[in-house]
């Protein structure tokens, strides 16, 4: 089966870690997967006539977020329909479940305890309108078997050793 | 002869011959002209002198008339008209015969004939007048071009040599400084770099593509070869006498304790036990130690193959758990690709292990044996290897200096240990291309992120 999963993501390796949950908790089907971030449109007339979506989302990407993606890609290649990276800039609740329904999203993975940290100025995080979604919505708690290590959030090494539960 | 002065010896020598070929050339081509055009002139005038003299009066005024009005009068003119002699020989006029002979005799053959001598340039030609009597007209002035301007323009290319000549030693100086202070810079450098502190670097802007970039590269690459090979055998030392130390003075403790009275068989035997027990542990450590000191030995050492890097971690978890056997190592290849060519790498297998095997047995000893988590990935052109350990980490303003040799954290005062192996660990990640990055935060662990590029 095809599965479409959204992931709010401030492009933290940490968001991307839940591309691998939810990879891992439905062995059999094959997903497409939309990394979702959060981000306002500029107020300012050149600044909106300048915007480029793809632009932005580039500039946002950090090293470590493309390489862990690069990384997934490579071990579920085959089951990996497509991965993209998307930007959500609307204001409220209906936006986002037009958003949903416009890319007929099945699922949506996010951490129960978010700890997001805008990448820029505009960035909001899209927690509120996760919870209210009317999506069946997976939510992940994020368990560390060690001590958890804010520095590591946006390095590597927090795709390999972080630990989720499905609750 | 210094390199600087063969550049401005070379340069000074062929810049000037070619200022002074090309200033040469002009002197030449002027004078060359200024002669012919003064000859011409001077035909004009004796043609038209002798016209206005020896034609009928109405075509002779006109003739003066235009002479006056266009012909500007040479400095020190003088025409001379001569009828042929009854004789038929021009010598036997005196004034003829005070002319240079063969100036008389060019004008005689030829029709034309041209002479100067210093400053006077003389003309001559035959004017047949309107009766049929040749005429020989002698035109002569003095060539104030030849005279004044030559001489200008000569004086003129001497100073414009001269200056260009300071010029070109100038430019020739500083163009052979700016090539060689690069150069000077690296010996200078080199010269700091001894055996003694091998770890130093030249200064080098990686990204640049020129030769003296490429040469301080390519010496870099050097001295990494080379310190890595030194810090292979003092690594080997300082394992040596810290491992094997420990079994060693236990067989010599219980042998001691063993001897020091008469026991009974059983006892004998049991303490025989734990002897041969402490001796194979110290034989398997000697075997892995000498595994690891084995690329600064065999002649053949730095030679890179293929190789599979999910291969080389259970082999150096092999070894780490033989060097010491309280080492808990867990792996994490939950990432491992699904084609198994992205985790081939070119490199040294024995360097990698050693560079590997340091680490992680880091990650065990700083720990105090605490599990090491060893993660392996691989993205489209890097392998991804993270060591991951929660042991006493490294203060944040030391980190700057984990890769001095003999540098240790001051909270290792607990541990021994030399300070050798992630220096001589980054030295092989650097060998191999790669990258080695070290993140800690004190009393709560170490995190080492090694990429090595794939083979395609």
């Amino acid at each position: 089966m095809r599965k479409t999963v959204l992931i709010p993501t401030d492009f933290s390796v940490e968001s991307v870690n839940l591309v691998k949950t939810a990879l891992n908790s439905n062995e059999e089907d094959s997903f497409e997967i939309i990394l979702l971030h959060g981000l306002y449109l500029p107020d300012t007339m050149t600044e909106l006539i300048l915007f480029r979506k793809k632009e932005t989302i580039r500039k946002l990407e950090n090293a470590a977020f493309r390489e862990s993606c690069q990384l997934l890609l490579s071990k579920y290649g085959k089951r990996i329909e497509s991965l993209s990276v998307d930007l959500f800039t609307g204001f409220n609740q209906s936006a986002f479940e037009n958003y949903l329904e416009a890319n007929r999203v099945d699922e949506i993975y996010a951490l129960a305890e978010s700890r997001f940290k805008g990448p820029h100025k505009r960035s909001f995080d899209l927690m509120p309108f996760v919870k209210n979604a009317s999506v069946h919505l997976f939510k992940i708690r994020w368990v560390d078997l060690g001590k958890d290590s804010y520095m590591d959030r946006n390095q590597l090494s927090a795709l390999f050793f972080g630990h989720f539960s499905s609750s | 002869m210094k390199i600087q002065n063969k550049i401005i010896y070379i340069l000074l020598a062929v810049f000037f011959s070619y200022t002074l070929l090309f200033s040469g050339f002009i002197y030449y081509s002027i004078s060359n002209y200024a002669f012919t055009d003064f000859y011409k002139r001077l035909e004009i005038r004796a043609i038209a002198a002798a016209k206005s003299r020896l034609e009928n009066e109405s075509g002779g005024n006109v003739i003066r008339e235009l002479r006056q009005e266009y012909l500007e009068k040479l400095p020190d003119e003088e025409i001379r008209l001569f009828r042929k002699p009854s004789s038929g020989h021009w010598e036997n006029i005196p004034e003829v015969a005070l002319l240079d002979p063969s100036f008389l005799e060019d004008i005689i053959q030829e029709g034309t004939g041209t002479y100067h001598d210093k400053k006077t340039f003389y003309y001559g030609t035959f004017y047949l007048a309107p009766d049929q009597t040749p005429y020989l007209v002698v035109i002569s002035a003095e060539n104030y071009f030849i005279s004044h301007h030559i001489q200008y323009l000569r004086n003129l290319l001497f100073t414009a040599l001269g200056f260009a000549f300071v010029i070109i030693l100038v430019a020739a100086y500083l163009f052979s400084r700016q090539i060689i202070q690069p150069i000077n810079n690296i010996i200078v450098k080199v010269k700091e770099i001894s055996s003694e502190n091998l770890h130093l670097r030249l200064p080098g802007n990686s990204n640049n593509d020129d030769t003296i970039s490429k040469l301080s590269q390519t010496f870099n690459e050097m001295l990494t070869r080379l310190e890595t090979s030194f810090e292979t055998q003092k690594n080997f030392i300082s394992n040596a006498s810290h491992e094997l130390n420990t079994p060693l003075t236990s067989i010599i403790g219980e042998a001691e304790v063993t001897l020091s009275k008469a026991r009974k068989p059983e006892e004998y035997v049991q303490s025989l036990n734990t002897i041969l027990g402490e001796a194979e542990k110290l034989e398997k450590k000697t075997k892995a130690l000498l595994m690891l000191a084995q690329t600064g030995f065999d002649g053949k050492s730095q030679k890179f193959s293929k190789l599979r890097v999910d291969q080389l971690i259970l082999d150096v978890k092999e070894t780490v758990e033989k060097i010491d056997s309280r080492s808990k190592i867990q792996l994490d290849f939950s990432l491992l690709p699904e084609n198994p060519d992205l985790l081939k790498t070119n490199g040294n297998e024995p360097l990698l292990h050693l560079a590997l095997s340091n680490i992680i047995l880091n990650g065990c000893k700083y720990s105090n044996f605490s599990p090491v988590k060893v993660a392996l990935g691989a993205s489209e052109d890097r392998i991804l290897i993270i060591v991951h350990d929660q042991g006493i980490g490294i203060p944040t303003q030391e980190l700057k200096y984990i890769y001095d040799p003999y540098f240790r954290a001051s909270n290792t005062l607990n541990h021994e240990g030399y300070g050798i192996g992630l220096p001589l660990a980054r030295n092989i990640i650097q060998l191999h291309k790669g990258d080695l990055q070290v993140r800690s935060v004190e009393e709560d662990g170490t995190t080492v992120q090694i990429s090595l590029a794939s083979l395609r």
